[in-house]
């Protein structure tokens, strides 16, 4: 009897085992927890769509001064949606965790993004004044983005 | 008797053969018989040993040697001629074969009923047989006793063969009910034995799987519920506890700078508030009495009173410089217009050919109104110049207007109504002196280039009209501070909503790294 009980016991430990082992819970992949990708591709990636970004930038109020100079009515459109697109790389994915140095550069873009929209909506309804405060959010993101890329990323690429 | 002699003694023989015979067949039917039951009882294994049993060799004749030959269930002697037995006498051997074969009949039944227990016997292996047979459906539709007629027993040519083989089958027909009612409950016995083994089957199938697979609670302890999210290992929260600390640093970064910057903007626009204050007496006045903050609060009071307006009259403005652009869109194709007519005219008085093309034009029937209308116009104003045949310098006159269009195209107003006005004068010169002679022909036609003329003029002059009151509306001083007030206003707007995110983010870091923090902590320790 003690002997089939035992045998019992072990039969169940096996299965037990057996169970634990195949259908046990796995942890998470790294991505699948949300974590920042910290490969040196995907921080180049990040780096590269921070540069486009603060290209567009640049090209906006470069094609204002331009449109002023020639007298011509500028077009914001292209430039706009290069801000998008970069921005929308460095957004994090959806319930992903941002990345440090990412997350300090996408706000001042965002709202960068905002302003063109603000200076280009006032362009088609010809209010000055709204294009005057649509410019003054844009100063003020850049300048933000400028203090942001102070630290480390700058200066590693340097 | 001599010859009878010898006949009789070949009867003799021949009965003695015939008996031969007739011992052969029983034997090689008992066989036949029994190689049969032995077929059905012990298998089809046992067929090739009844083949290896030696065939029984045909009768010999003993007095001429002639060799018998099989011949429906018996044998044949041909004897040879002379033979004693049958083969002398010049044909006489007809006779007595056919004989014979009667006389072998006769013989046979009653020796059959020497053997009829024997047959009896195999009759009833026989019937056995088809019991069998008739059960397994070897015999087809056919009923059980017309079967048992056709197929039981010897099927021999000798009735009382047949007689005691049915004698011996008979049984298995009266058993045959019995036999099939037999049959039918093994059947349904195989069919239940079958299902049970399914349903047992079954049942052992799923006690396994009862007792094989854990049940849900413990297989969502092992592998979590469905959509649940699996369980990060404690480096995984470490690794997330330190990527919140380094967003928390750069946020705590973000806010000290946009708390910089605000100060910096709100600095820049009290600085702004300051020097408005300070070239204002009104403002003076008002900081000596009361101080600077209520100086700023009154100036910044003022400001937006002046964002407001310059707001205000932005709007109408820009519905004024919407209109304004239509008339001036409207001036230009009229002074396209009146220009292409003058200068038809101008080309059309030297050479002729023009007022032919626009006749042939206005007879076709795919004109326009306006069109039409066009070309009427043109050939009216070519009529008149013609009917007036005055030293009218025409080439000075386009000169001139000319000119002042292409000032006007650089943008000088004054020069566009200028030139609205010498095209409108000319018409109307044009007209003066075309209608004193000619009043009653052209008066008509050349209305229509008059109500041309004229609303130039009245759109040209509400164009300028508005543009005046454009002019008149603006403020420049208010205006230009207003538009600095915007843009300081914005400033700070923005950076104190910048401080105000960095703060949120901040708090929300924070709180992340400390959760996942202690979540590392607390996986550490249950360990």
């Amino acid at each position: 009897m003690n002997r089939l009980l035992s045998s019992l016991l072990a039969a169940g430990l096996v299965l037990t085992a057996a169970a634990a082992s195949g259908c046990g819970r796995k942890p998470p992949t790294d991505a699948e927890f949300g974590l920042p990708d910290t490969s040196e591709q995907a921080r180049a990636a990040r780096e590269g769509a921070l540069f486009e970004g603060v290209e567009a930038m640049m090209a906006f109020r470069r094609e204002q001064l331009r449109a002023s100079v020639e007298k011509s009515a500028p077009n914001y459109a292209p430039i706009r949606d290069r801000l998008a697109k970069a921005v929308a790389r460095l957004r994090p994915a959806p319930g992903g965790m941002p990345a440090p140095q990412l997350e300090a550069c996408l706000e001042p873009l965002e709202t960068a993004l905002a302003a063109m929209d603000q200076v280009i909506a006032a362009g088609k309804t010809g209010d000055p004044l709204e294009a005057a405060e649509g410019w003054a959010l844009f100063d003020q993101s850049a300048e933000t983005l400028f203090m942001m890329l102070k630290p480390s990323g700058v200066e590693k690429r340097q | 008797m001599g010859p009878a002699r010898p006949a009789a003694a070949a009867r003799a023989r021949t009965r003695h053969l015939g008996n031969r015979t007739m011992t052969v067949i029983a034997t090689k039917r008992l066989l036949g018989a029994a190689s049969l039951l032995a077929l059905l009882f012990l298998g089809a294994g046992m067929e090739a040993r009844a083949a290896e049993i030696p065939e029984v060799p045909p009768p010999t004749c003993c007095g001429c040697g002639a060799t018998g030959v099989r011949s429906g269930s018996g044998y044949s002697i041909q004897h040879r001629p002379g033979c004693p037995y049958g083969g002398g006498g010049g044909g006489t051997d007809a006779g007595p074969s056919t004989d014979s074969s009667e006389r072998n009949d006769q013989i046979s039944n009653g020796e059959c009923l020497l053997v009829s227990p024997v047959i009896t016997v195999v009759g009833f292996f026989m019937g056995g047989v088809w019991n069998f047979k008739q059960l397994a459906g070897h015999y087809g539709n056919q009923g059980a006793l017309k079967s048992w007629w056709k197929n039981a027993g010897a099927g021999s040519d000798l009735p009382v063969v047949n007689f005691f083989a049915k004698l011996g089958a008979f049984p298995f027909l009266v058993l045959y009910p019995a036999t099939w009612a037999l049959k039918q409950v093994g059947l349904g016995l195989i069919w239940g034995g079958e299902k049970t083994v399914q349903g047992v089957a079954w049942l052992g199938k799923k006690t396994w799987q009862g007792i094989s697979w854990p049940p849900k609670q413990v297989y969502y302890a092992f592998a979590g519920r469905p959509g649940e999210k699996p369980k990060p290992t404690v480096p995984q929260l470490h690794a997330a506890a330190a990527n919140y600390g380094e967003l928390r640093k750069d946020a705590t970064r973000v806010l000290a700078e946009a708390k910089e910057s605000r100060e910096a903007a709100a600095e820049k626009r009290d600085a702004f508030l300051d020097e408005l204050i300070a070239g204002d007496p009104e403002l003076q006045k008002v900081l000596a009495a009361e101080g600077r903050e209520a100086a700023r609060a009154r100036a910044t009071k003022r400001l937006d009173a002046y964002l407001s307006s310059y707001r205000e009259r932005a709007k109408i403005r820009g519905g004024q410089q919407a209109l304004l652009a239509e008339m001036n869109d409207t001036i230009d194709k009229a002074d396209m217009q009146v220009f292409e007519d003058v200068v038809a005219l101008g080309i059309d008085k030297a050479g002729g050919h023009f007022t032919d093309k626009w006749k042939a034009r206005l007879a076709g029937d795919r004109l326009t109104q306006v069109e039409r209308h066009g070309l009427r116009l043109k050939l009216n104003l070519a009529s008149v110049a013609e009917a007036t045949k005055t030293g009218f310098d025409a080439g000075n006159d386009l000169q001139d207007i000319s000119a002042s269009l292409k000032k006007a195209e650089e943008g000088d107003h004054d020069a566009r109504l200028e030139a609205h006005e010498k095209t409108g004068r000319m018409i109307i010169g044009f007209l003066d002196r075309a209608a004193p002679g000619k009043i009653g022909t052209v008066g008509l036609n050349t209305m229509d280039a008059v109500y041309c003329a004229a609303a130039h003029l009245v759109v040209g002059n509400q164009a300028a009209g508005l543009q005046g009151e454009i002019l008149r509306t603006m403020r420049p001083r208010e205006d230009a501070l207003a538009l600095r007030w915007a843009k300081n206003a914005a400033r700070v707007k923005a950076a104190a909503n910048n401080e105000r995110i960095a703060g949120i983010k901040l708090e929300f870091y924070s709180e992340m790294e400390r959760k996942y923090a202690k979540d590392a902590a607390g996986k550490e320790g249950s360990k």
